[in-house]
């Protein structure tokens, strides 16, 4: 048995017979060809032949894959290349000048162009360095009359090892038979990472050289969690990660069905989940999942997606989401952007996260902020759209957005454009003064949403990007959980409504305090709303106000996690 | 005529072989030389290959430098191109 370390793409556990996919490395010697006219001819007709097959084999793959853009493009690219007048320029003048054979003169030609990217040594210049390796490869092997490499073609499930995936393998994969991939190489961004995640596939890559140490048919396990790859494993194991699999594909199935049961305690206290997107198109994700709605719609990716995103533009997105989400509430957060993305201009902050950002920034950008308005305000007109403002740190910044609000407002009235009069404001609680004065900004809105990242963050002053602080970024910190119980107070009485919308709602362990301290309202990512779903139904409200009453208790955030830890072990 | 504009890389995984493989093509209805520079490289913004190994990850600046009868449009179909282009493979960057 051996273990080997990767890195995680994507969670699953994944038993099976590996299947070895080895790329031939043509080994290409320097060969000369004699130095007169009808050999260079022939060499030059050798190669012509050669990359006008390579061309048609891409066409005929670019065919294959019209369905989807994303990789068809991939291979026109590879046509390209392969046609570009400067690669074959080259190519010919080795032949002509230097008498290489004209696999050498590929070989040569590519060599150049890889070495550049070569010494780059990152992820970005290895992505494209595998694909200039599949182009050479191509070219060479219509060269030597090699046959297209073996793809596993047998109906046998198998795990899929190799040193790296091509895009032409990852395109003609029989994806329906692969249960999990080991990769050499490759990150988080790379092919297969991709493949694997909209795929739904356990996959670690980054394995070193688990592409030699494996042969085909032995037995191996992928470990999409801990990123890890067992070779050969020993029956404890075996049965222990076969253990692992059948919990997970119980678990699932019956998370699956709890899809439409409503989200209540045991002693039907009932809470909403609904989710956080990015896009659109994650809406229906969103509704198969379950969700009540959307809780926070991030709308950055129009800001970044559409550079220049006007009103219709904006208008058109809306009311798709809003008609994909068949009655359910969209929670519209406006543009909550860093300056380097939203003017152009690069503002030289020192400390961005405390710069002229998200709502300060839309301020200065009245244009880009009455055009959202506006276009949120439209849609209002065909749904359930609350409109939320990020980053408040001060009553003044709610009332400024609000009369701007209201400006929109009569303006579009004064068009005769419908609009809800009366659409719900809220605004985000995540920086730690609007949590300190939310009984004075809850006279001003309608509900707060607590973005707990960002809150986090600001009040433990850790950047959790930053690799030397990150340790430091403590969600069990007594701060949070005082903070948050302040806000939950303070609505109450105020009767404005809470949402929890950052990363900790969707963590089992901080889940069940804040349902203690009152909250009933979440936002998650859609893919965790099923599991959450499943914890809220095994505990009692009664048993979570006790659980948040210890918590409260705690004096660090070690304290917090390791008994959370226990009630959660309890729970299973 | 020649045309000097600058544009930023806005693509998660960077100016790689997706985005450069639609600007080629995009060129060559335009009979204008256009060469993409940063720092102290160049390319000719028509060859895939030249741009991929450009090496332009997210972020970067780039100039493009067009020059021909035809260069205002080719730069501005160029610079539209950066502006709207959404590499939809490319994994979004997540904040709260």
């Amino acid at each position: 048995m051996e273990t080997k370390k990767g890195i995680p793409v994507f969670g699953g556990i994944a038993i099976g017979e590996a299947f070895v996919l080895t790329s031939k490395a043509y080994r290409i010697l320097k060969r000369f060809i004699p130095q007169e006219p009808a050999a260079i001819q022939t060499e030059k007709d050798r190669y012509r032949h050669a990359i006008q097959s390579a061309i048609d084999e891409l066409a005929a793959i670019e065919q294959s894959t019209a369905h989807s853009k994303d990789i068809s493009v991939i291979f026109q690219g590879h046509r390209l290349i392969i046609e570009d007048a400067s690669i074959e320029h080259e190519v010919m003048d080795r032949i002509e000048n230097s008498f290489y054979t004209a696999e050498y003169a590929v070989y040569n030609v590519m060599w150049w162009h890889r070495r550049k990217l070569k010494v780059l040594k990152n992820e970005y210049a290895s992505r494209m360095l595998s694909d200039l390796e599949d182009i050479e490869h191509r070219l060479l092997r219509h060269l030597l009359g090699g046959q297209p490499e073996d793809i596993p073609s047998q109906q046998k499930p198998v795990i899929l090892i190799a040193r790296d995936l091509t895009p032409s393998q990852t395109a003609l994969l029989p994806l329906d038979t692969v249960l999990g991939f080991a990769i050499d190489r490759g990150g988080r961004t790379s092919h297969t990472a991709i493949v694997a995640r909209t795929r739904g596939i356990p996959a670690v890559v980054a394995l070193g050289n688990c592409s030699t140490d494996v042969c085909s048919g032995d037995t191996v396990i992928v470990d999409g969690f801990e990123g890890s790859l067992i070779i050969q494993p020993d029956t404890a194991t075996l049965s222990h990660y076969s253990e692992i699999q059948h919990q997970q594909t119980v678990r699932k199935t019956k998370i699956f069905r709890l899809r439409h049961l409503p989200t209540e305690t045991v002693d039907g206290f009932s809470i909403t989940l609904r989710a956080n997107i990015e896009d659109h198109t994650e809406v229906k994700i969103a509704i198969d999942n379950g969700a009540a709605g959307i809780g926070l719609y991030r709308t950055e990716f129009i800001y970044v997606s559409h550079p220049d995103p006007r009103e219709e533009v904006q208008f058109e997105i809306y009311r798709q989401a809003i008609s994909d989400l068949q009655g359910h509430k969209l929670v519209i957060r406006t543009f909550d952007l860093g300056a380097d993305k939203m003017g152009g201009e690069e503002l030289n902050e020192q400390n961005p996260f405390l710069g002229c950002r998200s709502i300060r920034l839309c301020f200065e950008k009245m244009d880009v902020f009455r055009a959202q308005l506006r276009a949120i305000l439209r849609a209002s007109a065909l749904g359930d759209i609350d409109v939320m403002f990020p980053m408040i740190s001060s009553l003044e910044e709610v009332l400024q957005a609000k009369a701007i609000l209201a400006e929109v407002k009569a303006e579009l009235a004064r068009e005769n454009i419908p609009f809800n009069h009366n659409i719900k404001v809220g605004i985000m609680i995540e920086i730690p003064s609007a949590a300190i004065i939310c009984d004075i900004l809850a006279r001003e809105v309608n509900f707060f949403s607590i973005g707990t990242n960002d809150l986090i963050q600001y009040t433990l002053a850790v950047d959790r990007i930053n690799e030397r602080v990150a340790h430091l970024y403590k969600p069990g910190h007594p701060a949070i959980f005082r903070l948050m119980q302040r806000v939950v107070e303070v609505a109450r009485a105020n009767h404005v409504k809470v949402c929890v919308c950052g990363e900790m709602s969707s963590e089992i362990c901080y889940l069940i305090p804040m349902v203690g301290l009152g909250l009933r309202e979440f936002s998650m990512s859609p893919a965790m709303i099923p599991e959450i779903k499943d914890v809220i139904r095994r505990f009692t409200r009664y048993h979570a106000a006790e659980v948040a009453r210890r918590v409260l208790a705690c004096q660090t955030h070690e304290a917090a996690l390791e008994y959370l830890n226990e009630e959660v072990v309890a729970l299973r | 005529m020649q045309i000097i504009r600058e544009v930023t890389v806005n693509w998660v995984l960077g100016l790689h072989i997706r985005p450069a493989t639609h600007i080629a093509k995009l060129l060559r209805k335009f009979s204008c030389q256009v060469r993409l520079v940063k720092d102290n490289e160049s390319c000719d913004a028509k060859s895939v290959i030249q741009i991929i190994t450009l090496f332009a990850p997210l972020g970067d600046r780039i100039k493009i430098v067009a020059d021909g009868w035809d260069a205002v449009e080719a730069t501005d179909a160029l610079v539209r191109f950066f502006r709207e282009y959404s590499d939809e493979e490319a994994i979004p960057k997540t904040t709260y």
